[in-house]
């Protein structure tokens, strides 16, 4: 009698090697420290800057961060520092 | 330390504005250029940029159809730029920078820490007759060799240090406790030795370790009696001398004995009261010589003089040979007091006790004290014997 043949585990279709979101689809990263302080990775290019509003075009998204008295303490093509007091992050489309 | 390499670099503060100021910043950005301190500000942008980036700007400014003002300029190439003609500054600086480096090739500074038996001046004495002084060039100073001198030279000296600073020369000394080391040589040192007595008194204890007692309890002692001898004679059992082993002698002795007290001092005595007059004055130091500035000559009669010396140096152990000194002279007439008799009577037992005092820090315990104070019409005078319990042993050569 044949013994049954054991089912594999099912494998992750779209991330076989389980590469890092942002690598396999371009997801932007936005890393948090309290409400002062935003760093932002990843991203294509700075749509609209002012001392309220931020938006910033993704891969796939754009991002809004909200809030008052907004710097960007540093921009590169790779990251950018924002500081000041943020009240909201919005994500569109 | 970016914002330092910046300053050397040299940096603009630009403000950008036109039709579409945010497509000249991601313009930047792909270019690899670094934007900081980007603010939003009357429809355009603000921030900072590199003074070699600023030239590559050029060309994105015509794309994009933007118009780019200069706010500032900043940093050292700017700075240098704009004193371009004041050659005597530029002088002044590097000479400046020269001197300073110059002067840091010598020793400007001797501290000497941790003595506690030896002084500061007898240290100070001794690394000037070794040809250590201010001043001295600091590659001709050996620290090891020197340490090992001290050690040798120094026979209380359980540890030495000697470590240059910036221009300070620092000595540190740890002095074994009690002259712990002396201690160790002396009993390491086997020379037959008698123990004799140093006091007159009457033995209390005594406890031999090494040699023949020669006396007993409750003797009474003279000063320069042999108190241990350091011979040992050896009988057979019929009291016949067998042997006599010389050796060094030690032990314990403790004898009651008697010190005299007398204090005398006069009832009338000057107070300082202060009239409030008072001047200052500076004087500079350069390295022996010496400058008075604003010194006036003070006409006072009595006076405090208080001296605040200041050696200048740079950060935190670069001493320069420059220092100044403030003195302060404050006036003061003497007034002529009197002691009270119970005044005078509290003032000769405070410096009774203070002589008790001593002598219990110097392990002496008070048996009995029997001092008597009398107040006569001119002075104080406080007499009397005091009894202690102490160590009268004190070793010498056998004769």
């Amino acid at each position: 009698m044949r013994r049954p043949k054991k089912k594999k585990d099912p494998a992750p279709k779209e991330d076989p090697i389980r590469l890092p979101k942002d690598v396999v689809c371009g997801a932007l990263i936005v890393t948090l420290t309290g409400n002062q302080e935003a760093y932002v990775e990843n991203y294509r290019a700075l749509l609209g800057y002012t001392s309220e509003l931020i938006q910033i075009q993704g891969k796939k998204e754009t991002v809004r961060i909200k809030g008052t008295d907004f710097l960007i303490q540093y921009f590169t093509n790779d990251d950018m520092k924002i500081t000041g007091c943020i009240f909201s992050i919005e994500y569109c489309g | 330390m970016i914002s330092f390499l910046h300053f050397l670099q040299g940096y603009y503060k630009l403000f950008v504005c036109g039709c579409c100021p945010e497509r000249f910043l991601n313009l930047c950005t792909n270019k690899g250029i670094l934007l900081w301190k980007l603010r939003a500000k009357k429809g355009g942008y603000e921030f900072f940029i590199s003074r070699k980036a600023y030239k590559s700007l050029l060309s994105l400014r015509e794309k994009t159809n933007t118009t780019i003002e200069v706010e500032g300029k900043y940093g050292l190439p700017f700075f240098l730029y704009r004193y371009r003609k004041r050659k005597f500054f530029f002088f002044g600086m590097c000479g400046c920078v020269a001197v300073i480096y110059f002067l840091s090739l010598f020793i400007w500074d001797i501290q000497i820490v941790g003595t506690v038996h030896y002084t500061e001046e007898e240290i100070e004495k001794y690394l000037l007759r070794k040809e250590i002084h201010t001043g001295i060039y600091k590659k001709n100073l050996d620290c090891t060799g020197l340490e090992e001198e001290i050690r040798e030279d120094f026979s209380d000296a359980a540890w030495v240090s000697c470590d240059i600073e910036g221009t300070r020369f620092r000595v540190q000394l740890k002095e074994s406790i009690d002259g712990a080391k002396s201690t160790e040589a002396a009993e390491n040192d086997a020379t037959p030795k008698d123990i004799v007595a140093s006091k007159n008194g009457t033995i209390i204890s005594i406890i031999t370790r090494n040699g023949t007692p020669l006396v007993k309890k409750k003797d009474v002692v003279k000063k320069g009696d042999t108190l241990i001898s350091g011979i040992i004679y050896i009988y057979n059992e019929y009291d016949e001398l067998l042997e006599t082993n010389v050796v060094r002698a030690d032990g314990d002795i403790k004898a009651q004995t008697v010190y005299e007290y007398k204090d005398i001092f006069s009832l009338s005595y000057y107070e300082k009261s202060y009239t409030g007059a008072k001047k200052e004055g500076v004087r500079l130091y350069f390295g022996d010589y010496s400058i008075p500035l604003f010194l006036a000559k003070n006409s006072y009669e009595n006076y405090d003089e208080t001296t605040e010396y200041h050696q200048l140096k740079l950060g935190h152990a670069v001493y320069l040979p420059f220092a100044f000194e403030i003195i302060k002279a404050k006036e003061y007439l003497p007034v002529k007091k009197t002691y009270q008799k119970e005044e005078a009577k509290k003032k000769a037992r405070k410096k009774l006790d203070h002589y008790l005092q001593d002598l219990k820090e110097n392990n002496i315990e008070i048996v009995k004290e029997d001092i008597t104070v009398k107040v006569t019409a001119e002075e104080c005078v406080a007499k009397g014997t005091i009894t202690v319990v102490e160590s009268i042993g004190k070793i010498r050569n056998i004769k």
